[in-house]
């Protein structure tokens, strides 16, 4: 981590509610309706470098869940759907009741349209389900800090993991920069110590937690499970 | 390949392959993605590729146009006898990402008139570093 990334002490501070996170999600989805404008639904278009290294982060993802049986999964800030894709494409024996959540209308759409006809995938606009799934991911829901300062940041960040925690009864998965991009603004990306957010879910949500590291991108992956699941 | 895209997108190609393979973190993406999902095994051409790493030009018409080169090269003749221009490249990716001690590749043109064969050496390109490179030298002929 370079001087100009956000140092990653988490703030234990209740989660974020009602208007203040109301405008943090507008802010969201505003962000990405322009990327997705911009870029189209492409890897940019939901602000990774390529579609390579948005498999890769797929890949760690997916470990949290056994892919040899049958499982739901709800796929937080799924953007246009490239999740679903890379599941149809990669593991096409799976048995996998798919549900994308994500703030933007406009990415909703376009994977609607990407996913037509495949009774199995589902998308709705929204931040959370009310209804929860074997397992929740989220990759890259919480890297750009879009201007708020950390502390705010991070009691997003903790309203995200106990969303997550609620949505994935056997487990979850998210992803985090361990180190900015050389191009990006100083302050702009969260880049947390993975200390912080594993004891986080250790202590607080009771899970058994594994962090993944070095598989070639600057991020960490952390994987929750419901202890005693495998 | 100036005669199928603009100058200024070689440059700009030329660039983004370079820092892709470039030395440390760059590098490690391309040995993991490699090792993940066999992007230079063969499944994979290069037009697809360099669409899964993003290597484009961001001009879209460019884009169209480094295609039609890229599948151009399994016609250009290579350093190794009976292989094309793109199946060396591909394989020369493929056997430096899956060695014990990967090397950045450094990407680079000469002349067609001075050989028509796609190159690929060991060497130090850079003058003000030590580090060896894979070195993949694409012919190319000027525009005008």
């Amino acid at each position: 981590m370079t001087s100009e990334a956000v140092e990653g002490k988490a703030d234990v501070s209740p989660r974020l509610a009602g208007l203040a996170l109301d405008e943090v999600c507008a802010r969201i989805e505003g962000y990405y309706a322009a990327k997705l404008a911009r870029h189209g639904a492409t890897a940019l278009g939901v602000d990774w470098s390529c579609t390579a290294t948005q498999w890769l982060r797929f890949v760690q993802l997916l470990r949290i869940c056994p892919l040899e049986r049958p499982f739901s999964l709800i796929d937080l800030g799924c953007g246009y759907g490239a999740l679903a894709a890379f599941l149809v494409e990669r593991h096409p024996e799976a048995r996998i009741h798919y549900l994308g959540i994500d703030l933007s209308h406009a990415m909703v759409r376009r994977a609607r349209r990407r996913h037509r006809g495949k009774p199995s995938i589902h998308f709705a606009v929204g931040r959370t389900s009310p209804h929860p799934a074997d397992y929740a991911v989220a990759s890259g829901i919480m890297n750009v800090m879009l201007g708020y300062p950390l502390s705010l940041w991070e009691r997003f960040v903790r309203t995200m993991l106990l969303d997550l925690h609620r949505m994935g009864r056997r487990g979850f998965a998210v992803n985090f920069l361990s180190a900015p991009s050389l191009d990006a603004p100083p302050g702009q990306l969260y880049c947390p110590d993975p200390a912080v957010w594993a004891r986080f879910c250790e202590d607080e949500l009771c899970r058994s937690v594994e962090l993944l590291g070095n598989y070639g991108i600057r991020e960490f992956t952390l994987l929750a499970r419901a202890r005693g699941s495998v | 390949m100036g005669s199928y895209v603009k100058d200024e997108t070689v440059a700009e190609i030329q660039h983004q392959r370079n820092s892709r393979f470039r030395s440390g973190q760059p590098l490690q993406e391309m040995v993991q993605i490699h090792k993940e999902f066999g992007l230079f095994s063969g499944r994979y051409s290069l037009k697809q590729a360099s669409q899964i790493l993003n290597i484009v030009p961001s001009d879209f018409d460019e884009r169209r146009r480094m295609y039609i080169f890229l599948d151009q090269l399994k016609d250009y003749d290579s350093d190794l006898d009976g292989v094309s221009g793109h199946d060396r490249i591909v394989k020369a990716y493929r056997e430096n990402l899956e060695s014990d001690t990967p090397l950045p590749v450094y990407h680079t043109y000469h002349r067609y008139a001075d050989d028509r064969r796609v190159l690929v050496t060991r060497d130090r390109p850079i003058v003000y570093e030590n580090q060896e490179y894979l070195v993949i030298s694409l012919p190319t002929t000027p525009a005008t």
